[in-house]
């Protein structure tokens, strides 16, 4: 198996990981936004590995989202006429959502500016304690403009990977 | 239909994609071809383009690879390489040099809005 097919597959389960605890009402959000990131990063990382990227690299870097994820969107968006919507603040909106996203991993907080996450406590501006599992990151895919598109890419791009390689 | 829109040959399918993406994407500022010294002439060599967006995240040369998809017309495999402006003069300045024999070749210009 390569290394671009072993991302895409690890993206797949990611991401349909994160659908099981939607159903769940008593899921905290932290727990299905945490799985949405890690299918995120795992899915831009599919498509470094594939033009050889090391996988030592890919291994050490969590801020790999808010970059390469809109070029693969716009890939999409550009080619997808029929099933995809092609207005241009569709991609506008898809690259706001995607730096969210990556600010979601504990290691990416804008040099301190944004400690919330999805899997560790922080401190938050009051001096207090925070636990993601109370915290309200107001993060909806499905609220969000261009959510529903960004997860139809998502799941397009890990397919045809998974095909392809 | 221009043969430049209805082509099969790697020159037409990256004049398609790059046209596509300026559509798509009103940030793109410009987008410039990057050729293989050695085997862009080889049909397995990927089409490269090199995509200067002001928006984007200042990542240095990060290639990303696509299939090909001959629904939308992408007969060969593609890599984007997304910088923002000031890295376009690092490139051009050899400040950050392409990988492989890779070199920045023609540019792009935005479509007309149809």
């Amino acid at each position: 198996m390569s290394w671009s097919r072993a991302y895409a597959r690890q993206a797949q389960v990611d991401l349909n990981a994160r659908d099981l605890p939607l159903t769940d009402r008593a899921m905290p959000e932290c727990e299905h936004l945490h799985m949405l990131q890690m299918a995120a990063e795992k899915l831009c990382k599919a498509h470094l590995a594939a033009q050889g990227q090391p996988p030592a690299v890919l291994r050490t870097s969590h801020a790999f989202i808010a970059g390469p994820l809109p070029v693969i969107a716009r890939q999409y968006l550009a080619r997808e006429a029929g099933r995809l919507p092609r207005q241009t603040w569709v991609l506008s909106a898809i690259k706001k959502l995607c730096r969210r996203i990556e600010l979601l991993h504990p290691q990416v907080d804008e040099g301190g500016a944004v400690p919330s996450n999805c899997e560790y406590p922080w401190i938050d501006t009051d001096g207090a304690v925070v636990s993601p599992a109370d915290y309200n990151f107001d993060l909806s895919l499905l609220h969000e403009k261009a959510g529903g598109t960004l997860l139809k890419i998502m799941r397009i791009a890990i397919s045809e990977l998974l095909e392809e390689t | 239909m221009s043969t430049a829109t209805t082509g099969r040959s790697k020159d037409a399918v990256a004049r398609r994609l790059a046209e596509s993406h300026y559509r798509v994407d009103p940030s793109i500022k410009r987008i410039f071809r990057i050729v293989s010294r050695h085997r862009e002439q080889d049909e397995n060599e990927p089409i490269k383009l090199l995509e200067v967006n002001e928006e984007t995240t200042m990542s240095g040369i990060v290639p990303i690879g696509f299939g090909p998809h001959e629904p939308s017309g992408i007969f060969f495999r593609s890599i984007i390489v997304e910088v923002r402006p000031e890295e376009l003069e690092r490139i051009r300045h050899g400040e950050m040099p392409l990988p492989k024999d890779w070199e920045v070749s023609q540019e792009y210009c935005r479509p007309e809005q149809t």
